[in-house]
């Protein structure tokens, strides 16, 4: 691949605490993300798929330092020189952006969407107001909302519209990188397309790289150009979009591709499903050796020995199982 | 044959900002055995009008305006409260979106689902809890680990789903509402339970209202769909037909919006907002956001003719 890298995750892990009470005398770690490596190229996106709770909102919030690590080291690189993110923390917020899922708890209450949007700008920009007041206006034309509409409070608009504002923020500082963390998933079918055209039509404008974050397939299917697919805390598969959804080699990823409901009767109602049995471990407590051994349909015992590591099949394409 | 026929139902909330006109001039019928899929965004009027032909809306703010629906040659609309408890309790199943805030939480699994068999059948407890037993093995419940003594937190959204689906087909009922049984589970467990619910749907001889707003969905297990816009019916036809042939323009929009796995035709969409429900329509609901609106769609309503036999829409095209 010859695009820059940017962003270069080497073993990162992040555990949760859930400390220890009068039952539970050693302190229990949820797993959250789990000896995960990855690296993430300049304008691409990036799309993370896995189902609820296997970590993936917690990668990418970690990216942002919004989360501690655990071990393991995140580093955000600028024409080939690693940049430490601790040393420059106010930098590093000003180049990576978030938008998150819920447009209703994302936006303050009491503040107006202007003042939402100005924010960043009066963190990181030493503008005169006036002139913050217009970059407002032009990034609420540039995500399709009026600009007159800058005075008014989040309660007013829809949720699609208020998704638009929390675009508008994260783009206001001109970010390089912006983690969207299932931002179409609250919204409504027609306004999800919407919203999906936006983004796209803004990376491509701004040259932005994006690691978009979502359960649903065939969004990430529209959107992204290489896709990683997590289990319980690890990635068990990541590849270019084509190679991902045309040539899947993991277990799982075929389960989760069948599984995938096909707007077409006859098609839909001609396939053969993948029907995992069972439920996802939990990650306080996952199990030995491949995580998704206890679930897995080509289980061999093996694979409850010893943990697969992600090791490349090809140049675009990297799979973590025994069978591969 | 006809089971439940609803005849141009009226639905209106009185809040205080004025009037929802949530449903309006609804008329569909459910045939003994057939899934029927309800298809519509937030705020369609899905959800509401199929609780409320059951005495599931409070009324006030709701107000079921005019309308008939027939079950047995009873009108639901007119019965009062105890027939209707009874006949929910007797005849028909509901599966609800959210399994968390439907369940009880105080309340041990099992508990849950004998509480109809034992008022309504007047089985005794220990014959209900042996035939909760065998009702929960058959949704996927395994007996282990104390399962059945649970208490729903101590389940994954899927093992809830399952309970309720457990809970929904205890009385063997002729009609399943289920609304949105599978949208707040991810997309695997979301397989596990359509399949299950199918399963079961060829033991019991029952008759399926699925309402979900995900086509694929719908494409997968419906077997005729009727799509709300607004409070409106505005298409109806046999699922085959619908994702074939979709006649109108908002049936086309929702079919243009999902991306296609492997395909890379551009998504199109549909602009524009879903309809205020404060707002009244004069004309056709949906010309706001239609690209087709010609200057009649504003003004006059298109009331929904039949194309064939089985194909109905609602609009001047």
């Amino acid at each position: 691949m010859d695009a820059k890298k940017i962003i270069e995750i080497k073993d990162l892990k992040v555990f949760y605490n859930t400390g220890s009470n009068l039952f539970v005398k050693k302190n229990n770690y949820v797993r959250a993300v789990d000896n995960v490596s990855l690296d993430i190229y300049e304008k691409e996106t990036l799309g993370l798929v896995g189902e609820s709770g296997c970590g993936k909102s917690t990668l990418g919030r970690a990216i942002l330092n919004l989360r501690p690590i655990h071990k393991g080291s995140i580093n955000f690189i600028e024409n080939d020189q690693i940049i430490n993110k601790e040393r420059i923390n106010r930098l590093s917020k000003k180049n990576n952006q978030i938008i998150f899922q819920d447009p209703f708890s994302s936006l303050n209450p009491r503040m107006s969407v202007g003042d939402i949007v100005k924010e960043p700008l009066d963190i990181h920009t030493k503008l005169k107001n006036s002139e913050k007041i217009s970059r407002v206006k032009e990034l609420f034309q540039m995500v399709g909302l009026d600009p007159g509409f800058i005075y008014r409070y989040p309660h007013e608009f829809s949720g699609g519209q208020r998704q638009r504002i929390g675009i508008a923020r994260a783009i206001a500082v001109s970010p390089k990188f912006i983690v969207c963390d299932e931002p179409i998933s609250a919204l409504d079918v027609s306004i999800q397309v919407q919203i999906i055209k936006l983004l796209k039509k803004l990376q491509s404008e701004l040259g932005l790289t994006l690691l978009f974050i979502s359960h649903d397939l065939s969004v990430v299917w529209y959107i992204a150009d290489r896709i990683a697919v997590m289990y319980l805390g690890k990635i068990l598969e990541i590849g270019s979009k084509k190679e991902i959804f045309q040539n899947p080699k993991h277990p799982y990823t075929k389960a989760l591709l069948s599984s995938i409901p096909l707007p077409d009767p006859i098609e839909e109602r001609k396939r053969n499903k993948i029907i995992l049995e069972g439920d996802m471990p939990s990650p306080t407590n996952p199990p030995v050796g491949c995580v998704f051994s206890t679930r897995c349909p080509n289980y061999m015992p093996e694979c409850s020995i010893s943990e697969p590591m992600l090791s490349p099949k090809n140049d675009k394409h990297s799979v973590a199982c025994h069978l591969i | 044959m006809k089971l439940l026929e609803v005849e141009k139902l009226n639905i209106k909330f009185n809040i205080l900002d004025g009037v929802v006109n949530a449903v309006n001039e609804v008329s569909f019928e459910i045939n003994k055995g057939e899934v029927l899929g309800v298809v519509g965004e937030s705020g369609s009027g899905k959800s509401v009008t199929f609780l409320s032909l059951f005495g599931l809306i409070p009324q006030p703010p709701g107000e079921i305006v005019s309308g008939k629906a027939i079950y047995k040659s009873e009108n639901l609309l007119d019965m009062n409260k105890k027939r209707l408890l009874k006949l929910r309790a007797e005849e028909i199943g509901f599966i609800y979106q959210d399994p968390f805030t439907s369940l009880n939480p105080v309340l041990r699994i099992i508990s849950q689902i004998i509480e109809s068999p034992v008022l309504n059948r007047k089985l005794t407890k220990a014959e209900a809890i042996s035939e909760a037993k065998i009702l929960l093995k058959r949704v996927g419940i395994p007996d282990e680990e104390n399962n059945y003594n649970s208490y729903p937190h101590q389940f994954s959204g899927g093992m809830r789903q399952r309970a309720m689906i457990a809970m929904a087909i205890a009385n063997k009922p002729n009609i399943l509402i289920a609304d949105e049984p599978t949208t707040a589970l991810d997309v695997t467990t979301q397989a596990q339970i359509i399949e299950l619910i199918k399963k079961i749907k060829d033991e019991i001889d029952m008759s399926i209202v699925w309402i979900s707003h995900d086509l694929g969905v719908i494409a997968g297990i419906a077997d005729r769909v009727i799509v709300m816009y607004a409070g409106y019916i505005v298409e109806e036809a046999p699922v085959i037909e619908l994702f074939k042939n979709p006649k109108h323009p908002y049936t086309k929009g929702l079919l243009n919006s999902i991306p296609r796995i492997n395909s890379d035709n551009e998504v199109e969409g549909i602009d524009g907002i879903p309809p205020d429900g404060l707002k009244k329509h004069l004309g056709c609901p949906f010309s706001e956001r239609c690209k087709l609106v010609m200057d009649k769609c504003i003004n006059s309503f298109p009331i929904r003719k039949k194309i064939n036999n089985h194909h109905s829409v609602s609009c001047f095209l």
